[in-house]
């Protein structure tokens, strides 16, 4: 398994693409029935809890692959444009889930240090209701590929291998 | 005749389950079926309060519930439902069956009640029941009455409301409540114990039709002061004064139960209320004697207004038990003048409490859970909400069931 880099991205303009990112974040929040409650006169409270629903945002610091990126986007346009209620997102083809475009678009071109970066953001917001953690994610930071599967909980890393772990850690 | 049936499949919300169907008929629309999608719920309203015509309050009219759907104008199947409705011409008709929990409804609309809106890409269109739109009610037939022998095609006034009140919809829950007359198909079927009592009936042949029975239940509506509606599958007739006990006639509202209230002071100017109200007894061949009271009051001598309102309901008759149920021929009606004084005290004191003129205030209010009130049913206020209203009843003059907030919202007088 490799580090998460590549995100697939399913529509029926582009068929299933694959968009190389930096950051992927999944949040899932609380829907409601309008407001988060209501109030009766005499103080007492009923929750207008609904269920759950997933947002997920897709940045890079630097993107290096403008081409796809922007491929990828007029897709998705063009599938929400024709009348799709949803495109496809997800960790791998067989890990997607319905989304549609959120708030917080963004692709912002900004030079630092005189070094010109491409930095776009994609939000997404799960078109249906519910928790379906499809994600089968590791955390990587710790723990280099070649780490065996009972080597890979970094709460019993043993010290033949801590020299292998590849972030934040200077031999 | 095409007809295009749109459905929204059921639905789960805060209060249970919703599902709603529209049928567009027209020879412009080829037959098919496919999905539509609610921008948000509906809600279903009905305005009991009585209505006056050019600031006359004698003319009077019976208002009916009313449904508002807003409905994204893409269908299942690529096609707009604008453009159906488009197709359409003015006569044709949308039928639209609303299904609350396991209450239906049945609604008809028409293209001249349709907008879109093209920015937010939707259809919003109100819709009534049939019975605004002379629409042909086909359930409504001789075994909608109660099953009479042949020989005694005698129908108690209370049974054909009942079955006009069954005609609305799909087979809804009947609720009558405060009808003067109580007597049903039991009692004048059967031999009656000794002395026999005399009842009030129709003879079938003046209730045998749908617009028969609506004149009739529309006209009881008026001399009784009662109202009458069809909602969540619900079909009702309520004395507006009417404060049973019976804990299907009442629900008892507590602060826990209210989202908000408020008190409005009312103040009508209004001199004279009269009322003549009759009942026709063909008593005998050829003899018809009217039974009732003219009840002239002077409610405010410096009053602006007078109200008037006179009615007669025709084509009653008494019948008595003689070795068979058979009509009364002669001598005296079982209705007395004390009855329809009876009916007419209860009338104006609903009417009076409609527009308020035996209590100064009228209140407002929001209820949590649309399964909270029955449309039918009038509020009992818990003791801990506000002096002005800890145990009163109120009766809704305005009730909205809205489906996407679950919450009741209404207006309402004081029956008691």
């Amino acid at each position: 398994m490799a580090k998460l880099t590549d995100i697939v991205i399913i529509t029926e303009a582009g068929g299933t693409e694959t968009l190389t990112i930096q950051n992927y974040a999944e949040s899932d929040e609380l829907e409601f029935w309008g407001s988060s409650f209501d109030e009766a006169i005499d103080g007492t409270l009923r929750s207008n809890f609904r269920d759950f629903r997933r947002r997920i945002g897709v940045t890079y610091n630097l993107c290096t692959t403008p081409d796809d990126y922007r491929r990828i986007c007029n897709n998705i346009a063009t599938d929400l444009l024709n009348g799709a209620e949803y495109i496809y997102i997800g960790i791998d083809s067989d890990n997607v889930i319905r989304v549609v475009l959120d708030d917080g678009f963004a692709s912002r071109v900004q030079y630092a240090n005189q070094h010109g970066l491409f930095v776009p953001k994609i939000n997404f917001k799960a078109y249906e209701l519910g928790l379906d953690i499809t994600l089968d994610f590791e955390d990587w930071r710790f723990i280099n590929e070649s780490a065996v599967g009972d080597q890979r909980d970094y709460r019993y890393i043993y010290e033949s291998v801590t020299n292998e772990l590849d972030y934040g850690f200077i031999v | 005749m095409g007809v295009l049936t749109v459905s929204t499949g059921t639905i789960t919300r805060q209060f249970g389950t919703f599902a709603c169907e529209l049928q567009l008929s027209s020879n412009n629309i080829t037959t098919a079926s496919t999905t539509m999608k609610l921008t948000n719920m509906p809600k279903l309203t009905q305005d009991f309060e009585m209505q006056d015509e050019l600031n006359d309050l004698s003319e009077l009219r019976v208002n009916l519930s009313e449904i508002s759907l807003s409905i994204f104008d893409t269908l299942g199947n690529g096609s707009t439902l604008f453009s159906y409705i488009n197709s359409m011409t003015l006569l044709d008709t949308i039928q639209v069956k609303v299904t609350v929990n396991s209450g239906v409804d049945f609604f008809i609309s028409k293209k001249e009640s349709c907008n879109y809106d093209w920015f937010s890409r939707k259809v919003t269109f109100k819709a009534q029941p049939a019975l605004k739109y002379d629409v042909e009610v086909t359930d409504y037939e001789n075994t909608n009455l109660p099953d009479y022998v042949s020989n005694e095609d005698f129908v108690a006034p209370g049974d054909v409301i009942k079955a006009f009140l069954e005609s609305q919809g799909s087979n809804p829950t009947v609720k009558i409540k405060g009808h003067f007359f109580t007597h049903d198909i039991d009692d004048i079927t059967g031999v009656p114990v000794d002395p026999a009592p005399r009842y009030m009936i129709f003879e079938e042949t003046y209730v045998d039709t749908y617009a028969k029975a609506q004149d009739i239940t529309l006209g009881f509506c008026l001399i009784e002061g009662a109202i009458i509606g069809s909602m969540l599958g619900y079909s009702f007739y309520v004395r507006r004064n009417f404060a049973g006990t019976d804990s299907d006639d009442f629900q008892t509202i507590n602060a826990s139960n209210l989202k908000s209230f408020g008190v409005e002071f009312n103040k009508r100017s209004i001199r004279n209320f009269n009322t003549s109200f009759f009942i026709q007894d063909n008593l005998g061949t050829g003899t018809q004697t009217d039974i009732g009271v003219n009840d002239d009051e002077v409610l405010d001598s410096q009053g602006t207004q007078d109200i008037d309102i006179l009615y007669r309901i025709d084509n009653m008759n008494t019948i008595e038990y003689s070795s068979g149920w058979q009509l009364q021929n002669g001598g005296t009606s079982v209705l007395t003048t004390s009855n329809m004084q009876t009916i007419t005290d209860n009338a104006k004191a609903g009417y009076k409490a409609a527009l308020g003129l035996s209590s100064s205030y009228s209140v407002k209010f929001e209820i949590f859970g649309i399964d909270t009130l029955k449309p039918y049913q009038y509020i009992l206020f818990g003791s801990s909400i506000h002096e002005t209203v800890n145990g009163k009843k109120v009766r809704p003059s305005y009730i909205e069931y809205d489906l996407e907030n679950d919450i009741i919202k209404g207006e309402g007088y004081i029956i008691g």
